[in-house]
């Protein structure tokens, strides 16, 4: 449908397709440009592509275009197609259909005898009139029957109910049919069942009276009731079993994750027991070492005070398991502690974490750390937390410091450095103890390579001597070598000036007194090449 | 009216209102489905003085399809010498194919072409002219041209 505008059209008003002005104007979402929602599709089904920039678009990519945009292109003042009959008005543009539907005088005849018994108008009618260009929202929003009976100015052409007969007013007809008597409607029962239909004036005057369902509508009120209340009931009991699988959901993702997490330590089903012994008498393991600790009100044996006696009766199968963790000793005697008891047998096992290293870099006092019981400063302390082993690290630190300073009276290196066996990943065990092994194994590498490293600069300190040793010795012996070649140049000189202008100064340059400064050598030294040349041209890039 | 034909005649009213650019001309449009143009290259250039005629060919879906394009070749006017140029007045240009866009116009065409003309290098025929002219089409749109050089 094409306008006649009123004036001249603002450039940006028109379609760059059809040169046309905007008709339901929609703006890419990509690009911003915009177009007439027809223009751009029938383009866009040949070339996904942008008219303007080819950019790539697809009819997806294209919104509503600005309302202002809108709404200046529909306001823009057109002149009734009755033009040629003689109407003069210039409505804008939105209004032009309700223009012609209503307020045009011009219109032809036929146009206004329309049947509206029908509620709904016909399919041809709407398409022709959204396709007028209105904005087409603005009247679907309503009630069909509205959008023929807007009119501001209409005149009350009385239309006549094709049911009824009865002149009803044109605009009063969408209350009119409501209440029209001879509507076909079916009975107010029909919910519950009744399937009579007829029109509005018998169902009050014939059915209502004869229809069963009037009879026991009461019953009908209560059992609606009672299938509401239970509907609701229904509808908690489905929110609440939603939830619960919501949570059932989670929970198994969780332990699901948990599952991979321990990986081969997941033990499904009840080791309970397990785990909380093998801590716990660990844990006193640790505390064990001496007799201070066993009886001491040490915080460890005050957490688990039922520990202090059974643990003495567990404690050989526990550290039968947890003896393959810590290296073999290789001298016994470096303790000075009794070893009788073997219950004292024991904690030395227990100890190595700590004191293993090679007794030829450890003063004795660093061994009686850990006997001297809770006097020392360098005591372990109770773990706070099952996971936590800061113990034998610690302690080997410090012990590894007091020993530095007695590092120079080394004995012979071939007694050092015993070998540091590191006992494999036990999964048999729970995983607080395959980590507590492998935390121990890591302390004894840590103090084998602590050892390690004391002896290599053992071996360096001593060859540095050695060498300086070698060097001054060198020196001197150069030095004396060249004293004799001095003297014996002194007195080849001398010889040579007892015969003057002879052979010449054939005596070779002067040769400098060491004492007076910089020695020059008597004979020329060759000199290093410099690398005078340059290396190869630069590649240029 | 169809949508070329509002789109044609606006084009029209914007040609008789605004007139040509330079070296453009209106020769004929009577009608919605051919229109001709006559096309000289101002300034310096290899086609200095030469006029030539432009035959526009539209169908029922312009401006969404392209226009067939192409020079006239009679007894009045000669295809131009170019690379781009066949010797029976087809052209091998991209915005006459793949690259058209509803945006353009006839107006934008000829300027194109006009530029194209401007360009050239070296007055010459496309490498495979005689061949291409043998079988050639009438509506050149059918031809499947391969666009090779940027340059010309």
């Amino acid at each position: 449908m094409s306008f006649t505008y009123v004036g001249s059209i603002n450039d940006n008003l028109i379609c760059c397709i059809c040169r046309a002005t905007f008709i339901d104007p929609c703006t890419t979402r990509t690009c911003s440009h915009t177009f007439c929602r027809e223009c751009i599709t029938t383009a866009l089904s040949v070339s996904p592509t942008c008219p303007v920039d080819r950019s790539p678009l697809t009819v997806e990519d294209l919104i509503l275009a600005d309302p202002v945009v809108r709404n200046l292109v529909n306001e823009l003042l057109v002149e009734c197609p009755n033009k040629a009959a003689g109407c003069r008005d210039t409505p804008q543009r939105q209004l032009l259909d309700a223009h012609l539907r209503g307020s045009c005088e011009y219109m032809k005849a036929e146009d206004t005898t329309e049947d509206v018994g029908s509620n709904v108008v016909s399919k041809e009618t709407l398409e022709a009139h959204l396709d007028e260009g209105v904005n087409a929202v603005f009247f679907i929003s309503h009630n069909i029957l509205n959008i023929i009976n807007q009119q501001p100015s209409a005149e009350s052409s009385a239309v006549r109910c094709s049911l009824c007969q009865e002149r009803v007013p044109r605009s009063s007809l969408s209350s009119h049919i409501p209440a029209c008597q001879d509507t076909v409607v079916s009975c107010t029962h029909a919910s519950n069942g009744c399937s009579w239909e007829g029109r509005r004036s018998d169902l009050s005057g014939t059915h209502i009276p004869s229809c069963p369902y009037e009879s026991i509508k009461g019953f009908f009120a209560i059992h609606e009731q009672k299938v509401s209340s239970l509907k609701a009931e229904n509808d908690v009991l489905k929110h609440k079993v939603e939830q619960l699988e919501g949570l059932v959901r989670v929970l198994t993702r969780e332990s699901g994750i948990l599952k991979e997490a321990l990986g081969p330590w997941y033990r499904a089903g009840s080791s309970g027991s397990v785990p909380s012994s093998s801590f716990q008498s660990y844990n006193d393991q640790i505390l064990r070492p001496n007799a201070g600790y066993a009886t001491s009100t040490t915080p460890a044996n005050a957490r688990y005070p039922d520990q202090a006696s059974p643990f003495d009766v567990e404690y050989p199968d526990q550290m039968d398991s947890l003896a393959s963790y810590f290296p073999r000793l290789e001298e016994d005697e470096q303790y000075a502690s009794p070893q009788t008891s073997t219950d004292y047998q024991l904690d030395r096992r227990i100890q190595p974490p700590v004191l293993y290293l090679p007794r030829s870099l450890h003063p004795q006092s660093a061994y009686h750390v850990p006997h001297s019981g809770p006097s020392s400063s360098h005591q372990p302390q109770p773990p706070s937390h099952p996971s936590l082993l800061p113990l034998p690290t610690a302690t080997i630190t410090t012990s590894t410091s007091t020993s530095t300073p007695t590092l120079a009276p080394g004995p012979p290196p071939s007694a050092i450095t015993p070998t540091s066996p590191i006992a494999p990943l036990n999964l048999s065990g729970n995983l607080f103890g395959a980590l507590t092994s492998l935390h121990n194994s890591l302390t004894t590498l840590s103090s084998s390579v602590d050892s390690l490293a004391r002896q290599h600069e053992v071996h360096i300190a001593t060859e540095a001597m050695r060498n300086t040793e070698e060097l001054r010795s060198l020196r001197t012996v150069l030095h004396g070598l060249r004293m004799q070649v001095h003297s014996i140049m002194m007195d080849r000189n001398a010889q040579m000036a007892g015969r003057p202008g002879g052979e010449g100064q054939a005596s070779g340059p002067e040769i400098n007194d060491p004492r007076d400064g910089p020695w020059i050598p008597p004979f020329p030294i060759p000199r290093f090449p410099h690398s005078s040349v340059s290396p190869g041209p630069v590649t240029k890039l | 009216m169809a949508v070329s034909s509002r789109r044609l005649q606006k084009e029209l009213t914007e040609i008789k209102t605004a007139g040509t650019p330079c070296g453009i001309t209106l020769l004929k449009a009577d009608d919605f489905q051919t229109w001709f143009l006559s096309l000289e290259v101002l300034g310096e250039s290899q086609y200095k003085g030469e006029v030539f005629a432009l035959m526009f060919r539209f169908d029922p879906q312009y401006p969404i399809s392209a226009p067939a394009v192409q020079f006239v070749v009679d007894d009045k006017y000669k295809a131009p010498l170019h690379p781009h140029v066949y010797s029976n007045g087809h052209i091998c240009a991209s915005i006459l194919g793949g690259e058209w866009s509803p945006v353009l116009s006839v107006i934008a065409v000829c300027i194109t072409l006009q530029s194209m003309l401007a360009s050239c290098k070296e007055k010459k025929r496309p490498p495979d002219n005689d061949r291409y002219v043998a079988h050639a089409p009438d509506n050149p749109k059918k031809t499947r041209f391969v666009y090779h050089d940027d340059e010309v």
